[in-house]
């Protein structure tokens, strides 16, 4: 992997100017998953670039999505980790030996979240200490050693950054295994939500790949990283730990896309006009329409690219967007299966038109007569009283 | 190359035909030495293997053996042509062909000597000691006691029979052979919740062959590393759907070829579809690419472009040459196919080549086409013209079927506009314990390496 | 699904500003009223929940509070009165039957079943993982949980797995019932919200249906799972009552200190329970079709076994499916999904629309009525032909089978030839059956033929109990640990995202 030369300071400033006073974020292994869902969007992809916040850009107003997290929820995490580190790590020992068949009751565990600066310096240091202790692997160790909290540091579209592993068993049969903890449990060996353990998987593999990486550095055999990660998760109630294995490496690829995707800060920087600013998008002190106006037209300007699941999930901007995309009467607002039905037709008003009879354009043509036809059925055949139709007095 | 002055063996590959030969013997090796026990054997084989070929071959083996067999694939359409299959390589050997109510042998293969087509009680009464029926039949009939106590049982395709009918059908026999294609569409099923049980022992919609394994990883696996179908220039694309699993073209190459007459003097407006013809003759692939834009799924552009390459094949009097006939014989209409994802594609693309009078050749759906094989097949790319791609655009099943078809040539059709959507990012897929396929993720790899393979045999159109 | 069909709903509701009735008649049964339950879970905690609110949705709501629902103690005294009351309710509805005449088999069943009906889809599961855990408690320290507990588990796992029967109406998620019924605005994943449809279909008046549904996601709080303003009023109110018990689990002194939460609740709830209110009332106007007593007698008939098994039996369930359940269950939905299908387009025209915009079904004015004879075998019989006039163009192949709607339990047409007619075509098809009048239409009637059929599901034995040795596995499967081992942990302490280093991490 080539290393990015490091952004020089006229594109600092100009992302600074992007990002204006709106709240900042560093990648990290979450916004980089909610990145790529909106991947194709170029002001998702400015945002990134900018390191911009967008959960908490519109802040105050009526367009802001309630993204927080149940102090419960985040309670339960944070006491799941303090479990499987209570009496020297015993839970987690107990669970990795069941696991991969390795006795890991003696086995050195280091803690790296403990006496650490909590700042980029700290993470500095624990990237350096997980490097070393990773490239020790190619020693062939005699007795695993455990990284709780390894941190590795990745080039993120010429920025560096810094991830989180929650564990990584180093010299498990001559590899490195990743770990991801999670306390949403496991019951009767299935999640409660497949498309969290997905998301779960994704991460672990994002620190495979990235592992990989910082092998190579340490000019080591980066297939040492197992494709096989570990998720750590409660099984049942309470949050008694129990581990699952699962390969992964068809989700190892797709994050080195999402790698090679990332926009990168230096372009982005020089492609993005002056005029573009979240400044104004973030001010809290302005009225709120000044607000979404300022955000219409930023946008207008970058562009948006909106599909409900994908980015109502992943985007603080989605509301917004498709308060936008329904002032345009763009059809993309219901979604893509109804856009795909509508090629050539710009906006559902002019749908709504082809429907009450106006002529079609022979680029309109092969979407409108199916959508007439629709139409003339549903008058037709779904003909209910209007009195009966919503009244519910 | 003039295939007359050679031999069939001149024109087969004999290392990679005997590589196979031992694969297959060292299977069969391996399921003599387990009947009477409770244990299977696997074979996995891609495209065109010649499956039928082996297990007709092996069925008569363990006829000799005195054994009692049971054969099953999950439609009728393939048991049908696995009794002819069976005869034609054991002429001697009774059959007895089980079916349900209004499926009997077509009259050709129920003349063949030896062949009978009995109930179920009767065929147990008999003993007759080779039965072939669908999964369903055979699992039916068992249920009702009249089907049973047989030594072996054999189940083709058993990587597309899910493990619900495989739990019924596997009481016939202790010793099982699960033949099947790992590359072709996976057990489906309609209801909007069929991932609810993925990942468990109890998924019924898991493979045959995936059910066996999860319970008994110890079940030997054998991959057979060849394929008669395919030749030497459709194996690359081919091997994308095979990752893990290595093989050769049973023929040389050269031997099978495409020939069509040149095009005439003021054809320049059908150019890019002669361009596509010539190419698919010299290279075996062409990809007919037309302009991007946003296009409906059944799109009248796209059906029109198939419907003229159809005909101008045969308007260009196309013979094929290969290692069973000795000459050039002209290409038939009947051998010719159009393979599609959807239905409303099927339907256009039908209705147009009828208005053509080119009823005989075959249009239909990737599931419909498993299994079957056409000298010419024209595809109709799944990402033809979409802006987003999805799990059923991106199953590498249907994919693998579309372009694992033929023996001669394969023309792919869609838009200029389709590879740029595999630049991107694949979508996030959801996660289930136990089991590690991601068809979402390995589609899209399968994709991405047929669209760069066919990069040299892109037809702008 | 047909996306013409969907497009023209979205542009009519974009330019008209009002939502669309998908259908013309109801496909569900809705009892009158039906058992309501609306849960509020603590944040991240599938099994526990903060919150339980039932009743007859015509009437106020009862309300169970546990206070700390990670105290065993607390949660089951605060559950029994709602599992108590479920139970009997079930009980009740189970206790008259009707004879059932199956073939040469009489059965008894229920007459009514109890039903239940909930917010939205995510309910159901959070039932399913309530009942997983009640049904199946451990004693602790030689003192049985109450029994209504266990049996309560039973009866909402037994409806959250059945919620899975396509056209079931025991346990009706009404986010799922209000979508397949209406034509909104809302993308399938906004479609979870039952504020945002219901503001869709019945705005404020002169706001557009895209502002109000926007303005109600903004502001529905639904559940089950809390957002964090919800949680955060719970993390403090919480806070209060575990400082003033101590560590008493004594009713007498918890109960009264329950007030605040009970409060806090409430006013999540009300909105709720008159939203679903709203809802179930709105789609009650709408006539049932035929067969939702056909389905609903399934319901019962299910609930009936259920009933005996639990109640009467006393018996359990398995906690996972066999191989043999799997295949049983996964055949039962693929059938019942086809006939509902089938049912839904038969009785419904509005729900023909998508199958004739996707050319499995074809409507058109009947042009000739003829007699003609064919050889069947051996013998000559008479055979009835039709000529349907489309104004659609038809591209069904020939010898494709397709059902008239009138007769869709009966045998099907074959299609003999489509020639184009104008700018639609011309069907010809004979009946495949003998030409009685029941099966004949009246040349000039508009009628309707598809691919679907209602009539018997082919008959299918059940799999072997034995399962075979495929699908056995070869090492034995360890015993679970108990669903409940967890519940003498201590109760993680609350981590405000404020307060916590990198709260992202804990999703």
């Amino acid at each position: 992997m080539t290393r990015h030369q490091q952004p020089d300071s006229a594109a600092a400033t100009a992302l600074a100017r992007v990002r204006g006073q709106a709240p900042e974020i560093r990648a990290n292994v979450r916004r980089l998953a909610a990145f790529a869902n909106v991947h194709s969007c170029p002001t998702a992809a400015v945002a990134f670039a900018a390191r911009i916040d967008t959960n908490r850009v519109l802040a105050g107003t009526s367009m802001e999505m309630p993204f927080g997290q149940s102090p419960f929820a985040i309670g339960r995490g944070v006491a799941f980790e303090a479990l499987l580190r209570r009496h020297g790590h015993a839970e987690l020992r107990r669970v990795l030996t069941l696991g991969l068949d390795t006795d890991f009751t003696f086995a050195a565990i280091e803690n790296l979240r403990e006496g650490y600066p909590p700042n980029r310096t700290g993470l500095r240091m624990r990237a350096t200490v997980t490097q070393t202790r990773m490239a020790e692997i190619a020693g062939g160790p005699a007795e695993p050693v455990v990284l709780d909290g390894a941190v590795l540091e990745a080039d993120i579209g010429g920025l560096p950054a810094f991830f989180e592993a929650d564990e990584m068993a180093i010299g498990v049969g001559g590899q490195i295994i990743v770990g991801e903890n999670k306390s949403w449990p496991v019951v009767d060996g299935k999640p409660t939500d497949e498309d969290a353990l997905g998301a779960a998987l994704d991460q672990a593999a994002t620190y495979v790949l990235l592992g990989r990486h910082t092998l190579q550095r340490s000019g080591v055999d980066p297939s040492c990283m197992s494709d096989s990660v570990v998720l750590v998760t409660p099984r049942n109630t309470g949050l008694a730990p129990s581990l699952h294995r699962q390969d992964v490496a068809s989700r190892i690829r797709r994050i080195q896309r999402l790698l090679s995707a990332v926009p990168d800060v230096q372009e982005t920087a020089a492609a993005t006009p002056a005029s573009v600013t979240f400044g104004v998008v973030a001010d809290t002190a302005r009225p709120e329409s000044v607000r979404l106006d300022a955000f219409r037209d930023v946008t207008d300007v970058l562009g948006r690219v909106y599909e409900p699941a994908s980015c109502l999930t992943s985007c603080g901007f989605a509301w917004a967007c498709r308060q936008r995309l329904f002032a345009d009467a763009d059809p993309a607002v219901v979604g893509g299966a109804v856009a795909r039905a509508l090629p050539g037709v710009a906006s559902l008003s002019r749908v709504a038109e082809l429907g009450q009879g106006a002529p079609a354009s022979p680029v309109e043509a092969p979407a409108a007569v199916p959508v007439a036809r629709a139409g003339r059925l549903y008058d037709e055949l779904a003909a209910v009283p209007p009195d009966t139709q919503r009244r519910t007095a | 190359m003039t295939a007359g002055a050679t031999t069939l063996d001149d024109r087969l590959d004999q290392p990679v035909i005997a590589a196979a030969a031992a694969v297959e013997d060292a299977m069969r090796a391996d399921l003599m030495r387990l009947v009477g026990q409770e244990a299977a054997v696997v074979a996995a084989a891609p495209a065109g293997a010649g499956k039928s070929h082996f297990v007709a071959a092996t069925v008569g083996e363990l006829r000799a053996a005195g054994l009692r067999v049971a054969l099953a694939a999950p439609t009728n359409d393939q048991v049908q042509s696995l009794v002819q299959r069976v005869k034609q390589l054991n002429p001697d050997l009774p059959v007895a062909f089980v079916h349900g109510q209004g499926r009997e042998l077509p009259p050709s293969i129920a003349a063949l000597p030896g062949v009978t087509q009995p109930s179920a009680a009767d065929a147990q009464r008999h003993r007759d000691p080779l039965v072939i029926a669908t999964v369903d039949k055979l699992a039916d009939a068992f249920l009702r006691n009249d089907l049973g106590g047989f030594d072996v049982l054999v189940i083709d395709e058993a990587y597309q029979a899910d493990a619900a009918r495989y739990y019924t059908a596997a009481g016939v026999a202790r010793t099982h052979l699960l033949v099947g294609d790992t590359g072709q569409l996976d057990p489906f099923s309609p209801i909007d919740d069929a991932t609810y049980w993925r990942g468990g022992p109890e998924d019924p919609l898991q493979t045959a062959v995936g059910v066996l394994l999860r319970n008994h990883p110890d079940a030997p696996v054998h991959q057979i590393p060849v394929s008669w179908r395919l030749e030497p220039r459709a194996v690359p694309v081919a091997r994308c759907f095979y990752p893990r699993h290595a093989f050769g073209a049973a023929v040389r190459p050269g031997v099978r070829e495409l020939r069509l007459t040149r095009p005439g003097p003021g054809s320049q407006v059908l150019a890019p579809i002669d361009g596509a013809l010539d190419e698919a003759a010299r290279y075996g692939w062409a990809h007919v690419t037309l302009p991007g834009a946003p296009v409906l799924t059944a799109d009248p552009a796209t059906a029109g472009v198939i419907s003229e390459l159809v005909h101008r094949l045969l308007a260009r009097s196309a013979q094929v040459i290969c290692e069973n006939r000795g000459s050039l014989t002209d290409l038939q209409p009947s051998e010719i196919a159009v393979g599609v994802s959807h239905n409303d594609q099927k339907d256009l693309v039908r209705a147009v080549l009828d208005a053509r009078g080119l009823s005989a050749v075959r249009v239909d759906t990737a599931n419909r086409l498993q299994g079957l094989t056409f000298e010419v097949v024209v595809a109709w790319h799944p990402l033809a013209g979409a802006t987003v791609t999805d799990a059923f655009h991106l199953d590498p099943g249907r994919l693998c079927v579309l372009l694992t078809r033929h023996r001669q040539a394969c023309i792919l059709v869609g838009r200029d506009s389709d590879r740029a959507l595999l630049e991107g990012i694949p979508p996030a897929t959801p996660g289930y314990l136990g089991w590690d396929p991601d068809p979402v993720l390995d589609g899209w790899d399968a994709h991405e390496g047929v669209f760069r393979l066919l990069e040299p045999h892109v037809i702008p159109a | 699904m047909s996306t013409a069909l969907e497009a023209y709903f979205a542009a009519r509701i974009y330019s008209e500003g009002q939502a669309l009735r998908r259908t013309t008649l109801r496909h569900v049964h809705l009892a009158d009223p039906p058992l309501a339950i609306a849960m509020w879970r603590l944040g991240g905690e599938r099994f526990r929940a903060a919150a339980v609110a039932w009743g007859p949705l015509d009437g106020p709501f009862q309300l169970a509070v546990p206070g700390e629902p990670r105290n065993r103690d607390l949660y089951f005294a605060a559950l029994e009165p709602f599992a108590i009351d479920l139970c009997a309710r079930l009980r009740r509805a189970a206790v008259s039957k009707v004879a059932r005449q199956r073939g040469s088999v009489t059965e008894h069943i229920p007459a009514d079943a109890l039903q239940l009906v909930v917010p939205n889809k995510s309910t159901v599961s959070a039932l399913g993982l309530l009942g997983r855990y009640l049904a199946y408690l451990s004693d602790r320290g030689g003192v049985a949980p109450h029994p209504a507990l266990i049996e309560a588990g039973k009866h909402l796992r037994f409806y959250a797995r059945n919620a899975r029967v396509p056209g079931q109406s025991l346990l009706i998620p009404l986010d799922r019932l209000v979508a397949d019924h209406w034509a909104t605005l809302l993308s399938p994943f906004e479609q979870a919200n039952l504020a945002a449809l219901d503001a869709q279909i019945e705005p404020p008046s002169g706001a557009h249906p895209f502002e109000a549904s926007a303005a109600a996601e903004a502001a529905a709080r639904i559940g089950p799972e809390p957002t964090e303003d919800v949680d955060r009023r719970t993390q403090a109110l919480l806070a209060d009552f575990n400082a003033a018990r101590g560590a008493s689990t004594d009713p007498a002194i918890t109960e009264p200190l329950t007030g605040p939460l009970r409060e806090h609740y409430r006013g999540l709830v009300e909105p709720v329970w008159q939203l679903m209110g709203r809802v179930v009332t709105r789609e009650r106007h709408l006539p049932a079709a035929p067969s939702v007593h056909r389905r609903f007698e399934s319901d019962r008939e299910a609930f009936g076994r259920h009933v005996d098994w639990v109640v009467t039996q006393g018996g359990y369930y398995r906690t996972t499916d066999t191989p043999r359940q799997a295949a049983i269950t996964l055949r039962r939905l693929e059938d019942t999904l086809a006939r509902y299908e089938a049912d839904q387009a038969v009785e419904d025209p509005a729900m023909m629309i998508p199958h004739l915009l996707d050319g499995d079904a074809i409507r058109g004015t009947v042009a000739s009525l003829t007699e003609t004879k064919v050889v069947v075998k051996v013998r000559a019989v008479a055979r009835a032909v039709i000529a349907v006039d489309s104004p659609d163009p038809v591209t069904l192949p020939a010898g494709k089978l397709l059902w008239w709607t009138a007769t869709a339990s009966d045998q099907p047409w074959e299609v003999q030839s489509v020639q184009p007619n104008g700018a639609g075509s011309r069907v010809v098809m004979m009946l495949t059956a003998k030409p009685t009048a029941e099966r004949l239409p009246v040349v000039g009637d508009v009628i309707t033929l598809s691919t679907l059929c209602t009539g018997q599901t082919p008959f299918w034995l059940m799999p072997p109990e034995i399962a075979p040795w495929t699908h056995r596995p070869a090492t034995p499967v360890p015993v679970p640990d108990p669903i409940d081992a967890g519940d003498s942990e201590q109760p993680a302490a609350p981590v405000d995202a404020a307060a916590a280093e990198d709260p992202g991490r804990y999703t």
